[in-house]
């Protein structure tokens, strides 16, 4: 009864409340630059809805569907294993895919700010890379290309958001099991690195043990806490994370009486914590992330904005990563350097928009170019052509993908 | 000699009134604080408009102030969300919220001449909001009418003059209310760059108001018009508002 009449008392409030929409719709196409195929003809539909209360709170919900008539970057089926079972992304047919993508309310209370539902939860300060940008798994079926908003995998999740005077304390606890989505087998972007799938030996029989991704509600649920200050003109954060890792770790073992090679893989969960920082002085903004991980590994981004040229931004990013124990060592070195370079200029007041961002992994000597230009048709169309160009080493993480190098032309209209 | 001595009297008598207006312009009353819609219509040489919105609101701190701008409209921009801190002492602060990144980025402050938005307004202009600084510009008052001053504001130097586009302001002030109805800009080079005229200028709550701006930018042909609307500088504005949780939210 009481439900009931919850459930009465909501809809009479979304009767009254003020109810917005948005709608996206982007057709892009895909051209392979070594024989000139199609790689993806998409058609890419979102609906935002929200509706505001009175009261200021708001229900937000954003849906997208997805067709692909080229069906090469998911081919044949939409990789869900790793997916928690509750409104997970519906397929349709192999071409296409309906998806809830977020689904929360929020609502603030003596000055806190509560948001309970699925959503993508964002922290830290640097782009193009996740460091402390870690709460989301993340779908991989297009590796890194998509825009991080698109490709961050919305979780089930508590959040609690409290505003001081110069200060910000955040708490999220997420119930949902869903990891990284890794493209499946003859997938356009299948990774094939040793980086990442370690090489098996020959002539060794293999005993896979695949452990259950962990799924107790309470239990395997991950928790972070996030606080940050203003410090005259320096914004400085501290996070803490109860994590599960959205890849799996695997480990080997070889048995010499039966002569088997025993390789498993499960979920770990780690605690990790992290420091930020941005700066600004003159035309420089100064951005900082690091992380300790189950002190294991240590990684940091140093990124350096310049606002120095006429309606430009020049920006630097140097990310190393460090494992401090030699146990993980054997997919990966010591220390791992990447380096990313981001050019952007906006031209024709505002109308014509010129990007260039390149990331370079010193390892391996490999990486990825994408010169982009976008036009604004009228206030609400976008048409846009770039290039994403992979290169370098065929086993590195970029490098891999040198035959997936392509053309992207696409039209975008929000209304 | 005692030409001189006159000429050198007058001119800085003038110098002086000069710096009076100035300072009647800067202490001018815009309101404690104040909320307000906006409507920019933008027009590119060939006639084509694109037309944005956007609810401010703005609380001064002191000397300090600051001002958070949401964009309400084309629905491809609601959400984008721009936080400034103007400080008196230490650097001013900045930061831009845009629902694609799903994240607040800190950005510079110092590109005070680059173009606001896409408009034909430069930051400092915004920033300003008709007021004049006496840092960047010495004064000179070059003629006055019944109803107008005439003041020259010329950059200090060539870095100030590079900084915010432009090396020359001239200023056509109503004495009445100490607002320029029609303001030139000249570019680095001296030539003219653009011309401001304030029109539509009202009384709300004791506080003279503009209610529409036009900015012509001579050399690429383009026209800024910034109409403003529902101007409140009653209602009190919550602190909470200028802070980048209250930039995610507000979408």
């Amino acid at each position: 009864m009481k439900l009931f009449l919850l459930l009465i008392s909501l809809l009479i409030d979304l009767y009254s409340a003020n109810i917005s929409h948005l709608v996206k719709l982007r057709q892009e196409n895909a051209i392979l630059t070594n024989n000139a195929k199609f790689q993806k003809a998409s058609i890419y539909a979102k609906l935002n809805l929200q509706a505001d209360f009175e009261d200021g709170s708001r229900l937000v919900l954003i849906s997208t569907l997805e067709t692909d008539a080229k069906d090469k970057i998911e081919p044949s089926r939409y990789n869900l294993d790793k997916y928690n079972d509750f409104l997970k992304i519906l397929p349709l047919g192999t071409h296409g895919n309906l998806e809830l993508r977020e689904f929360f309310y929020e609502t603030e209370m003596k000055g806190s700010i509560i948001k309970l539902g699925k959503m993508q939860t964002v922290w830290g300060k640097a782009d193009g890379i996740k460091l402390i940008d870690r709460l989301n798994p993340q779908n991989f079926s297009e590796f890194i290309l998509p825009s991080f908003e698109e490709s961050r995998i919305p979780l089930w999740t508590f959040s609690f958001l409290k505003s001081l005077d110069n200060s910000e304390f955040e708490f999220i606890a997420i119930i949902d099991n869903t990891r990284n989505k890794i493209p499946i087998n003859g997938a356009s972007f299948e990774f094939t690195s040793t980086k990442v799938i370690p090489q098996i030996p020959k002539n060794v029989p293999i005993n896979k043990n695949d452990v259950a991704n962990p799924n107790n509600f309470i239990l395997d649920s991950d928790v972070a806490f996030r606080y940050s200050k203003m410090l005259n003109n320096m914004e400085i954060g501290f996070y803490y994370f109860y994590l599960y890792n959205d890849n799996q770790t695997l480990s080997q073992k070889f048995d010499k009486t039966s002569n088997i090679l025993t390789i498993t893989s499960k979920y770990e969960r780690s605690s990790s914590y992290a420091f930020s920082m941005d700066y600004s002085k003159k035309n420089f903004v100064y951005r900082v992330e690091t992380m300790l991980t189950n002190s294991d590994e240590l990684s940091y981004i140093f990124g350096l904005d310049w606002y120095g040229l006429n309606q430009s931004l020049l920006s630097l990013q140097i990310f190393q990563s460090y494992l401090l124990k030699d146990k993980n060592r054997f997919s990966r070195d010591k220390v791992d350097n990447t380096v990313t370079f981001l050019y952007k200029k906006d031209l024709m007041n505002d109308t014509l928009h010129a990007e260039l961002l390149t990331i370079h992994n010193i390892n391996d000597n490999d990486g990825l170019i994408r010169p982009k230009l976008r036009y604004e048709l009228d206030e609400e169309s976008v048409i846009y052509i770039g290039i994403d160009k992979f290169y370098g080493n065929k086993n590195g993480l970029y490098g891999e993908f040198r035959k997936q190098s392509r053309i992207i032309l696409g039209v975008e209209r929000t209304f | 000699m005692k030409i001189l001595l006159l000429i050198t009297m007058v001119s800085s008598l003038w110098a002086m009134d000069a710096l009076e207006i100035v300072n009647r312009i800067n202490s001018r009353d815009d309101g404690q604080h104040v909320k307000r819609k906006l409507k920019m219509e933008l027009i590119d040489k060939r006639g084509k408009t694109r037309v944005q919105e956007t609810i401010s609101y703005r609380k001064y701190y002191g000397e300090d102030k600051k001002t958070v701008i949401f964009f309400i409209s084309p629905k491809r921009l609601k959400g984008t969300g721009f936080l400034t801190y103007d400080n008196a002492i230490k650097d001013d602060e900045q930061w831009l919220y845009l629902p694609s990144l799903r994240k607040v980025r800190r950005i510079s402050s110092a590109n005070r001449g680059d173009w606001f938005l896409g408009t034909d307004f430069s930051y400092e202009e915004i920033k300003k909001e008709t007021k004049i600084s006496k840092d960047d510009f010495n004064f000179k008052l070059l003629d006055e009418t019944d109803d107008f001053y005439i003041l020259e504001s010329i950059a200090k130097n060539k870095k100030i003059a590079k900084e915010l586009g432009y090396s020359k302001i001239i200023s056509q002030i109503d004495k009445k209310i100490f607002i320029s109805r029609k303001t030139q800009f000249y570019d680095t080079r001296g030539e003219l760059l653009k011309t401001l005229k304030s029109s539509d200028i009202k009384k709300i709550d004791t506080i003279w108001t503009i209610h529409h701006m036009q900015m012509s930018n001579h050399q690429n042909k383009h026209v800024s018009h910034f109409y403003f609307s529902d101007v409140d500088y009653k209602k009190d504005i919550k602190d909470n508002i200028f802070t980048k949780a209250s930039l995610k939210r507000r979408r």
